[in-house]
């Protein structure tokens, strides 16, 4: 007994003076960095002081392959920039493609596009759902969570034939119409989302260490938002209303009626509220995109070597995570002569020293969970 | 039980029913395969099948691998489930050996059995098996969360056939 | 269909006159990016356009989306996709510089969105960037000397970059880049002086040349 009460008096003279500050390294291998990032942290106890943060442990020499590929070979290799979210990536590919050699996408495709990216939408957000509250240590969110993901996952694998990377999204059009059984399947999915939703409320929503974990945390104002190149929904829950479907439309975008949730605080739980918000919102754009589907091609005539006029074209779309461009020069054979991925995820990134300037290493977890990475988009 | 050590078949029905003959090895085998315990070592695309295959649709718990460990000192599996870089690739030589002896590693999906798509690319590994010994192959793009379940069964029948005694 | 995004937008044009004014030496082009203006300048006038750009008063480029690299022989691009937010219209902003020790001014403290970018350009084109913070590789190891997305670069590594990285090789694969390090620097010299004595690239040429 006494001996406890001396340490106790110690640790109550300590001053500011004996402390010191130390590196740590949250190496590559971790559970909860959400792939193979290097975070060094300077921390001064347990708050996080600086973060250097190390990239690179993913590169995959993405550029340099698909220089020797022509444009169509090359659009599988899209697929794993961000894994979570294949079906947008092919889209800014093919995007890309169209928009260099002129090529126009009929209209049943692009309501094909729209829909089957809207239902990305929704499985990327369902699978970021889920590994955050995992991350804050809720295990059954995320087995929810998953579970209720695979249902997406079986209608792309209906129609693309693959679980992950489907290389649905071709330059013209999509591989595969719509089938009755896909049709059904995406009817049954919109109409059973509300009650998922609400059960997810009701388990989650309400909860004090999530919410207490979670307000407040990570704040990014929207001026230094916009000077960090930030997009997506790091930026809405800001307070800026920038979405690229609706302020520079791409697609058929502008016939469908969806709205854009901002929110003002810029915290975790902002960007928490946005991206529930924007399930529900993709939601319905799926069921007008199911119900007005016209008739049609699903895929445009497209010569079989793809050669178009010199040029350069950046081509963007809104992917799950935010902006993601792409940068690709012809020079008028079937290969591109340069092709760049500008990557929602690694910009988002930039921001993380300014985000997490004095928080303990736990709420650090928190906000990267927030922020939504994905190395494979990072890393390319 | 000063009758156990003559001939088996003549003493098999002389013994109460609670008595099991059987060898060292398979007793040992026989627990191991069905607690194998991996290491998070998730790195591209194919973790997040690995990670499915834990999911309560596939399940890889009822295998026995149910507890997945993020330090290599307690696991005695390690899914190489992505693609490997030449600036990741010391790291998971040093978290191979930080694993204790017996140890086991499945290669799965394409990039970690020959580079996958990206062979011939200057940062890839052409192949997890130029730096650490594999035991199963499991080929996809990245494989299904049950092609990884088929390859972990074949693990459990390689564990069966190991033996201490005949070395 | 979606209404088509002009080059040409009444709040992009004003600006563009004055910039024809005030740098002789840009060239506005409309013809090279899709549904973008460009305007190429040089090193020397590029930071004084860029603050230009970010400080003009009715329509600011105050959002950098992209800044990337490409390397056309005889020198190496810089491009700049601007915009300004909210109002969606912007420039594209493309840069020369030499391919052998390129320097080009920072737009850090403008646009801190080039942090990572402009660090990217240097790991794999081999710009440097003046007045950049922290100007190290990105995604490469930072022990390396060869820039990976140079045309001369061999696509399956430079065998000094790998024996620096101690890289994990199949066998023989070091002598194999080592001769495709020399053809493509003899490729390279040949590109450059067709280009010198022709004028113009023609592009058939160069990808059979290449394979």
């Amino acid at each position: 007994m006494a001996f406890t009460l001396t340490r106790i008096q110690r640790a109550e003279t300590d001053t500011i003076e004996d402390t010191e500050e130390y590196i740590l390294n949250m190496g590559p291998q971790h559970p909860s960095t959400h792939g193979v990032l290097r975070l060094l942290l300077r921390c001064d106890g347990e708050i996080v002081k600086e973060i250097k943060p190390y990239f690179g442990y993913l590169h995959r020499c993405y550029s340099k392959v698909v220089e020797d590929l022509t444009y169509v070979q090359g659009v599988p290799y899209s697929d794993r920039w961000d894994y979570l979210a294949s079906m947008t990536n092919n889209h800014v590919n093919c995007l890309a493609i169209e928009k260099l050699a002129g090529i126009e996408v009929p209209r049943r495709a692009e309501y094909i596009r729209v829909m089957i990216a809207e239902l990305q939408r929704i499985a990327s957000h369902l699978f970021w759902f889920g590994t955050q509250v995992n991350d804050l240590g809720g295990y059954t969110p995320f087995m929810w969570a998953v579970r209720h993901r695979e249902k997406i996952v079986d209608i792309f694998e209906e129609l693309s034939g693959a679980r992950l990377t489907y290389h649905y999204m071709r330059p013209g059009g999509v591989m595969r119409d719509i089938n009755a059984k896909a049709g059904k399947w995406i009817e049954e999915f919109v109409k059973e989302l509300p009650q998922h939703m609400r059960n997810y409320d009701d388990l989650i929503m309400g909860n004090e260490i999530l919410l207490v974990r979670m307000d407040g945390v990570g704040v990014l104002t929207s001026d230094l938002a916009i000077k960090y190149g930030i997009s997506g929904p790091v930026l809405r829950a800001t307070g800026v209303k920038w979405d690229l479907r609706k302020n520079i439309p791409y697609s058929v975008y502008p016939e469908f009626d969806f709205e854009i949730p901002t929110r003002q605080k810029g915290c975790s739980l902002s960007r928490w509220e946005i991206r529930i918000e924007e399930i529900r919102q993709a939601a319905r754009i799926v069921a007008q995109a199911l119900m007005g589907l016209p008739a049609g091609d699903y895929k445009a005539k497209v010569p079989r070597a793809i050669k178009p006029p010199k040029g350069d074209v950046y081509a963007s779309i809104e992917a799950p995570r935010g902006e993601l461009g792409m940068y690709m020069v012809s020079d008028g054979s079937t290969k591109p002569w340069r092709v760049h991925c500008r990557s929602s995820c690694l910009i988002n990134l930039t921001a993380l020293n300014e985000i997490t300037r004095g928080t303990p290493i736990a709420d650090l977890i928190a906000i990267l969970g927030s922020i939504d990475i994905v190395l494979g988009e990072t890393d390319r | 039980m000063e009758k156990g050590v003559s001939d088996m078949g003549l003493m098999d029905k002389e013994f109460q029913p609670n008595i099991l003959l059987t060898t060292f090895d398979h007793v040992i085998n026989y627990s191991k395969q069905f607690s194998l315990w991996p290491m998070t070592f998730g790195l591209a695309c194919c973790a997040i099948e690995m990670i499915l295959a834990t999911s309560p649709r596939f399940d890889l718990a009822r295998f026995g691998a149910e507890v997945f460990r993020a330090t290599p000192r307690q696991a005695d599996l390690m899914f190489v489930a992505g693609t490997v870089n030449h600036k990741m690739a010391d790291n998971l030589r040093l978290l191979y050996d930080q694993m204790p002896k017996h140890k086991k590693v499945i290669a799965m999906g394409s990039c970690a059995i020959s580079g996958g798509p990206y062979i011939g690319s200057y940062n890839v590994v052409q192949g997890v098996d130029l730096i650490v010994p594999v035991d199963i192959y499991v080929p996809g793009c990245p494989p299904r969360p049950d092609a990884l379940l088929e390859g972990f069964v074949k693990l459990q029948k390689l564990i069966m056939q190991e033996s201490r005694a005949r070395k | 269909m979606p209404p088509e995004l002009k080059n040409t937008y009444p709040e992009i044009e004003s600006c563009l006159k004055e910039i024809a004014e005030s740098f002789p030496a840009v060239e506005i082009d409309r013809e090279r990016v899709r549904e973008q203006v460009a305007v190429l300048v040089n090193p020397g006038d590029l930071r004084k356009l860029m603050e230009k750009l970010y400080n003009w008063k009715e329509y600011p480029l105050n959002y950098l989306r992209c800044i990337t690299a490409i390397d056309r022989l005889t020198h190496i691009e810089v491009v700049y996709v601007l915009i300004n937010i909210p109002g969606g219209r912007g420039l594209t902003v493309i840069a020369r510089c030499p391919r052998e020790d390129g320097k080009l001014p920072s737009v850090f403290d403008l646009w801190h969105t080039a942090d990572f970018q402009e660090r990217e350009v240097f790991d794999f084109f081999g710009v440097k960037f003046e007045g950049h913070p922290d100007l190290r590789r990105l995604l490469m190891s930072e022990e390396i000397k060869g820039h990976p997305l140079l045309k001369d670069y061999p696509k399956g590594g430079d065998p000094d970059d790998l024996v620096t990285m101690k890289a994990y090789l199949p066998d023989g694969w070091l002598e194999k880049m080592q001769a495709e390090k020399e053809r493509l620097k003899q490729w390279l010299k040949d590109e450059v002086e067709k280009i010198k004595s022709q004028g113009t690239v023609k592009p058939e040429e160069k990808k059979e040349k290449k394979e």
